[in-house]
């Protein structure tokens, strides 16, 4: 059985965690990871949350490992690492958000009385970074059969040929889909004027409640008795 | 003839404006190991410039009021999901400025490659000093926990001074002046010959 959250909820959970990791203690972060990667699983989403567990573990060890050697660069190097390690639950929070269907999170921002504008932006930017990466791998595919592919070393020496090779397709390619999202959302009544309704109904349940709970109660045990 | 923005633009809009960020983000992360420790402001200039030729094409595809503005309030609400909501409100400045320098005129400055870099140069000026504003606002102990020391120490040092603030605006606004450029140039080979703008 999975559980179904409230976008807002998932968004409200979102903005928690991203408070939380700016003041928690580094050595108490892996607890927030770890409720993040609870959190993602009672969604029915394992295989998010050991990716995400995994990249966590990787970032504590080439930290670890970065904070032994020690010099200026690497001291950036690890900075990175320290900053990816900080915003995990963040992305945690995002990845679930992130698979929320357009109609359900419009429905749900709706309810947040945003200007109506600004909600289809933001609905759309949110829905739009998976697709993004794909766009790009399948551009890099065709790039590395081209020899002009941003893996490369060789290319590292011409940034600026690279970025275009990059960039050109990525924005062709999301022109095309903006249109294309567009049309469909026309179609299906975006633009009529009047009162709207959503097959998706929006309300807080007992799961929502429960969720939002145990991650207050979580985060007083963390920053109380933690660590 | 400008009108006023319609839900097919808020869609560009959406998708671009996560875009710039990402390619902000692309680039911030790729410079930091290389000279974070020398010249940390001077980052969000180069990240400036790559980001251009995104919102001058979703700038000359729109061509209408509100562009930047709605731009900068999406990109400050995924920083405030991120945890720094200061910046929706930096940001929507930011792009209020952005739109000032871009409002005189009868509508066809919207369409003008110019006035648009100008108007981005604006806001990139203000992009630049973004996380020294998050530092005078919150102050360094808010971040103590976020970064290590000795980073902390060389960005409370970058904030606080003059010169760095002043050539870190400076910077920014010319690199992102060269970006557009540098876009326009691109715009030309590809999207306007293709005749997907205008």
């Amino acid at each position: 059985m999975r559980a179904i959250f409230d976008p807002r909820t998932q968004l409200l959970v979102v903005l928690i965690a991203s408070g939380a990791v700016f003041l928690v203690d580094l050595s108490k972060l892996w607890q927030i990871i770890a409720f993040m990667a609870v959190y993602l699983i009672v969604q029915g989403m394992h295989r998010l949350a050991i990716r995400y567990l995994v990249i966590a573990a990787f970032l504590i060890v080439f930290q670890e490992i970065l904070v032994r050697v020690g010099s200026s660069f690497f001291s950036s190097l690890s900075f990175l690492a320290y900053l990816g390690l900080r915003f995990l639950p963040v992305l945690m929070g995002a990845g679930s958000l992130g698979r929320v269907p357009s109609g359900k999170l419009i429905a749900a921002l709706t309810a947040l009385r945003l200007p109506r504008g600004l909600l289809i932006s933001l609905a759309v930017s949110f829905r739009f970074l998976p697709i993004m990466r794909l766009e790009y791998e399948a551009i890099q595919t065709s790039a590395q059969l081209r020899g002009v592919s941003v893996t490369s070393p060789r290319n590292w020496l011409r940034p600026l040929r690279t970025f275009e090779y990059t960039i050109v397709p990525l924005l062709m390619r999301s022109l095309k889909i903006s249109d294309e999202l567009a049309a469909s959302a026309t179609t299906k009544g975006i633009d009529y004027p009047g009162q709207k309704t959503s097959i998706h109904t929006i309300s807080f349940g007992l799961q929502d409640i429960i969720v939002l709970v145990a991650y207050t109660g979580w985060l007083v045990v963390v920053f109380q008795y933690g660590g | 003839m400008t009108g006023r923005l319609k839900t097919k633009d808020f869609i560009l809009i959406g998708i671009f404006s996560i875009l710039i960020y990402v390619v902000n983000a692309v680039v911030g992360s790729v410079l930091t190991p290389i000279m974070g420790a020398a010249a940390m402001p001077l980052i969000s200039g180069f990240c400036l410039f790559f980001s251009a030729i995104v919102y001058l094409l979703m700038a000359m595809k729109i061509a209408k009021k509100g562009v930047l503005l709605v731009q900068c309030v999406v990109n400050g609400l995924v920083y405030t999901l991120m945890g720094v909501p200061l910046m929706l409100v930096f940001f929507s400045l930011a792009g209020l400025l952005g739109e000032t320098v871009l409002y005189p005129g009868e509508g066809g400055q919207y369409r003008s490659l110019k006035r648009q870099a100008l108007a981005y140069a604006t806001y990139g000026g203000l992009f630049g000093i973004g996380s020294s504003v998050t530092i005078y606002v919150y102050g360094g102990d808010y971040l103590a926990n976020m970064f290590a020391k000795d980073t902390l120490e060389r960005m409370l040092y970058f904030a606080y001074s003059p010169i760095w603030v002043a050539s870190s605006i400076v910077f920014s606004f010319v690199m992102t002046l060269l970006g557009c450029w540098f876009a326009s140039k691109l715009l030309n080979k590809h999207f306007i010959k293709a005749g997907m703008i205008k």
